[in-house]
């Protein structure tokens, strides 16, 4: 018996042991310790006071309000909202275009919009920030006074859409290489047999392809969902969640308020909402996919 | 001739007084190495003096130790660091829960420094050496390194930050250089007013593309702004931060009215934009530098000597007219970064002294001769680094004219968040009343001490 246990127990704690102990040691231990901080009043001196609930108290606005935590919901929400259904949307419509056409100008089309992927973050940024810049030197607006147009300022302007539209092309690279390699798994048949029946390009997508990529967009929205509402590195490069808080999401209000306002209790208490957010919102994902069924086999439906 | 009889009395009271039980046993003992850590940040062209001064303090009082047969020897290790000032803070403050803080730091943040427990302070030493070393420095200098009663550090740097304009745009605008000085005198004894509407005939002419441009960032600068509208953000009295309503709403309401005219653009450009546009004579005003900017315009942005000579122009930030109606005046602000020595110092004496050796007037002029920043000591404009410069003979008054920015541990973060508004104001996406607001909330929630002025 004893036997019988130690047999199991080894090898999958050899294979297992390994990774769980890189998650405890790189989520679980920074998640209890940013839980902790959450309850101090440390700044950048690492000196610390208990305070109880005070960070939490003034996050959700009981006493002393904190003036622009609606505001940063208000751009969450409407960050996530416009940047989850361009990225799914113009992921499914690259890998579909690129697929039907031919198999060597579809590659190469793929290999352009998979670039913002291989890219450092840091010039993925500075390459918006800098095409967008409000002065001369700007890239758009290098163009436009090529043409004697006046400079605009488009970070001032568009903010909104412009970080949305940064995040959604990363986003967008990767929803396409999976429904590429999915629409790669449907059978030819399938394909052939509606154009055979003089199916239109448009009925063929519409009909065919899109109802078997049921699964891997649903797998992609979960993982852009997930992905969007804690993202802030492109914003912060692109804006800096300006001007005047106009993009300044959660992440990105918890980063600022850790590292650069150096109040590194409140930063954790703004994170560990975050935390929470994430893990009610993996709960609901799982509960509404279904966990067996987004992992398991046949994930193209045919 | 006055520096050497300094210099003498300073080295034998050293012998005297530090080094004499050291040297009854000289012959017989082996030579002990103390190992000094300084944490400076640099190696920058600008800042790379606060560090060398240091390696060259070591050697002279080395010297001296030598040569009055000491067997005690100050090695300096030196860890640099490019971090901006924020981040270098943020690794000052690891390094010290670590335990592993440097003897000597070059810090700005005095107060969060001295509350904290993390600096000595050093108004035994300055006292004990005020005579041979200390006398000479500028008076105003002392303000900028004083909280709640004592000396925290010693000032090693001043850059007296000010409204450089170009003269050059006047005379295409018609102005005699006569008119010119009359209009911006260098004492800064005009108005804000005045700067503006020049500015603004500037842009309306099309001779520039910007007519005012200010930093992209708090800095000193922004302080010095917030005085040119009798904005203080601090009360001497009770050593508490003040909010003047009234004061912040007008400073909001200058930017708003200063971009509605087109003089000032709704988003701040960058420091390579700033710097740029004016030294190509594209930036008629930035607020966003100091005395010694110009050897960064030489260096990065070619301009030429002659062009610094004839063609721009700097006086002091100066006052609305409201406010000079009250008597206010111009004003240069420079914040005064400090040698600190802290508190895991084991020699925190020795780190005195050479901290000393590093602010002789010597150390300053090489200081000065490279960064083209004004001596903040007096000896030093004697010295033939300094005699022989005229950009330096010519701009040292302003370090003695400079206000230091307040000491408190706050003082930053509440300059920041009055810049947060500035630039949102600016934008357009928040009217000077919201932003005024906002402050307000964000003032009571972290200032507690704080005084709200209607």
């Amino acid at each position: 018996m004893r036997r019988t246990i130690t047999s199991k127990v080894v090898p999958l704690a050899s294979f297992m042991g390994p990774s769980l102990s890189l998650i405890l040691l790189f989520y679980f231990v920074p998640v209890v310790l940013t839980l902790l901080i959450a309850f101090t009043d440390m700044g950048r001196t690492l000196q610390w006071h208990f305070i109880g609930l005070y960070n939490f108290a003034r996050l959700f606005g009981v006493g002393i309000r904190d003036p622009f935590i609606l505001k940063i919901i208000t751009n969450t929400l409407i960050y996530v909202a416009g940047a989850l259904p361009v990225t799914i949307l113009g992921g499914l419509l690259l890998s579909i275009l690129s697929m039907r056409m031919h198999r060597g100008a579809g590659l190469f089309f793929r290999t352009v919009f998979f670039i913002p992927r291989v890219i450092p973050p840091v010039v993925w940024g500075f390459l918006w920030a800098w095409s967008f810049e409000g002065t001369r030197y700007g890239l758009f607006n290098a163009i436009r006074g090529a043409w004697g147009l006046p400079v605009v300022y488009w970070l001032i302007r568009y903010p909104m859409l412009i970080v949305i539209l940064a995040n959604a092309f990363l986003g967008i690279s990767l929803a396409m290489l999976v429904f590429s390699s999915a629409i790669a798994s449907i059978p030819r048949d399938f394909t052939r047999a509606a154009e055979v029946d003089g199916a239109s390009e448009w009925q063929i997508a519409r009909y065919v392809i899109v109802p078997a990529l049921k699964w891997p967009i649903l797998t992609m929205t979960a993982w852009h969902l997930m992905s969007f509402i804690n993202s802030y590195v492109y914003i912060m490069l692109i804006t800096g969640g300006g001007p005047y808080y106009a993009t300044e999401v959660w992440g990105l209000y918890g980063y600022h308020v850790a590292f650069s306002q150096y109040r590194y209790g409140y930063g954790s208490s703004v994170m560990t909402v975050l935390v929470v957010v994430n893990m009610l919102l993996l709960v609901a994902l799982v509960k509404a996919f279904g966990m067996r069924r987004m992992l398991g086999r046949g994930k193209i439906e045919v | 001739m006055k520096s050497l009889l300094c210099r003498l009395s300073l080295i034998g009271l050293i012998l005297v007084l530090v080094l004499g039980p050291a040297v009854a046993f000289a012959q017989e003992a082996q030579i002990e190495t103390i190992t000094l850590k300084a944490f400076v940040i640099g190696p920058g062209p600008v800042p790379i003096t606060k560090a060398t001064n240091l390696e060259l303090a070591a050697e002279q009082l080395n010297k001296i130790l030598e040569d009055s047969g000491a067997n005690v020897r100050v090695e300096v290790n030196l860890e640099y660091s490019e971090l901006k000032w924020g981040p270098f803070a943020e690794k000052f403050y690891l390094d010290f829960a670590a335990g592993k803080a440097a003897d000597i730091v070059t810090m700005r943040e005095t107060g969060e420094l001295a509350e904290g427990g993390f600096i000595v302070p050093m108004d035994e030493h300055v006292k004990a050496f005020w005579d041979m070393h200390y006398v000479d420095f500028y008076a105003n200098l002392w303000g900028g390194a004083t909280f709640e009663g004592k000396i925290w550090g010693i000032p090693h740097d001043v850059a007296p930050a000010g409204v450089w304009y170009r003269k050059d745009v006047l005379r295409a605008l018609g102005y005699t250089d006569e008119e010119i000085a009359g209009l911006l005198p260098a004492n800064g004894d005009t108005t804000l007013e005045i700067l503006a509407r020049l500015a603004k005939e500037a842009v309306d002419a099309g001779l520039v593309e910007y007519g005012i441009l200010h930093r992209p960032s708090k800095g000193s600068n922004t302080y010095a702004r917030l005085l040119e509208f009798g904005v203080d953000c601090y009360n001497p009295e009770t050593g508490n931060l003040e909010l003047d309503k009234s004061s912040l709403l007008a400073f909001y309401q200058w930017h708003k009215e200063m971009v509605d005219q087109g003089v000032i653009p709704p988003e701040p450009p960058g420091w390579s934009t700033i710097h740029g546009t004016f030294a190509e004579g594209k930036t008629f005003v930035t607020m966003a530098s100091h005395v010694g900017t110009p050897a960064e315009w030489k260096a990065k942005y070619g301009l030429s000597d002659a062009a610094v000579e004839n063609d721009l122009g700097f006086l002091p930030f100066p006052p609305t007219e409201e406010v000079k109606a009250t008597g206010g005046e111009a004003v240069s602000v420079s914040d005064i970064p400090l040698y600190f020595v802290t508190t895991q110092s084991e020699h925190p004496e020795l780190a005195m002294l050479l901290i000393m050796f590093a602010t002789f007037a010597e150390p300053c002029a090489l200081h000065s001769s490279h960064t083209a920043r004004p001596p903040y000591r007096w000896a030093a404009l004697y010295h033939p680094l300094v005699v022989e410069d005229s950009y330096l003979q010519r701009t040292a008054p302003s370090a003695r004219a400079v206000v230091p920015v307040p000491i408190h541990p706050q003082i930053w973060s509440f300059v920041e968040r009055i810049f947060e508004g500035i630039k949102g104001v600016e934008a357009g996406v928040v009217s000077p009343e919201q932003a005024l607001d906002d402050l307000v909330a964000w003032f009571q929630a972290e200032v507690p001490d704080g005084e709200i002025i209607p």
